[in-house]
């Protein structure tokens, strides 16, 4: 009896000891330390989350305005083609400044990402986050300068007073 | 073998399964992804219409207004 109490013994013993040993190495570094950097990577994940869901966000926002200034697109070949003598200047340069303003807010949105990173990994990221965060402001303003933009170009259209159901 | 060494042998596992379930309960915890946002994925619903009553519905419910919601969080983290 007493020998097999003696190998389970021994046998537990040797399979925790690798675990003990990985251990052992934390215990080496002082231990206000360790928890510190635990909880600088915690909420360097947490932030990251954070702006990981914005920046989804804002690409939503921007594919939906794309997708919106494309429909129009649609509707305005479909009123050329019925009404070819109709004056489609100001519609067709709206929409060119609208595709501009659109490229340029992609941009910002990528630009943001990578200067997001940059700040993450920065000394100082409560400096960094500053720019990052007028990024940020920036990309919402020309979001909403856009949707703006496109309100104007569905009033232009409706001002035409073109039939909708016959250019189906 | 005497009854001290087995208490001793039995404490010294005790002891090791200790630091052992101490070392694996405080290894720091992976934080979830949140992979998609309810917001988001309003955005990304819309109608194919190309007909102007459509559209103007479908840009008036464009919500800008709380984009950047995180941004305040991630501030205060960072300044925390």
């Amino acid at each position: 009896m007493k020998k097999v109490f003696l190998s389970i013994l021994v046998s537990s013993t040797f399979l925790f000891t690798p675990t003990f040993v990985h251990a052992e190495d934390a215990v080496k570094s002082p231990r206000p330390f360790v928890q510190k950097e635990k909880v600088s990577d915690l909420r360097k994940q947490i932030v990251t989350n954070f702006f990981n869901n914005m920046v989804e966000r804002l690409q939503a926002a921007e594919d939906r305005l794309n997708k919106i200034l494309e429909r129009i697109e649609s509707r305005v070949a479909k009123i050329k083609d019925q009404n070819p003598s109709k004056d489609l200047t100001k519609i067709n340069n709206d929409i060119a400044f609208v595709k501009t303003k659109l490229a340029e807010t992609q941009t910002k949105i990528n630009t943001l990402k990578t200067d997001f990173e940059k700040m993450i990994t920065s000394d100082s990221p409560k400096e960094s986050f500053k720019n990052v965060k007028e990024e940020v402001q920036n990309t919402k303003r020309s979001l909403q300068e856009i949707r703006r933009e496109l309100s104007q170009i569905i009033g232009e259209i409706k001002g035409l007073h073109v039939g909708e159901s016959k250019n189906e | 073998m005497n009854k001290n060494t087995l208490i001793i042998l039995a404490s010294t596992l005790i002891v090791i399964l200790g630091l052992t379930s101490y070392f694996l309960y405080s290894k720091e915890k992976p934080v979830s992804q949140k992979t998609t946002d309810s917001q988001a994925a309003k955005l990304e619903q819309q109608s194919n219409s190309d007909d102007t009553t459509s559209i103007e519905k479908d840009l008036n419910d464009t919500d800008l207004s709380s984009v950047d919601k995180e941004s305040i969080n991630i501030e205060a983290e960072i300044n925390d």
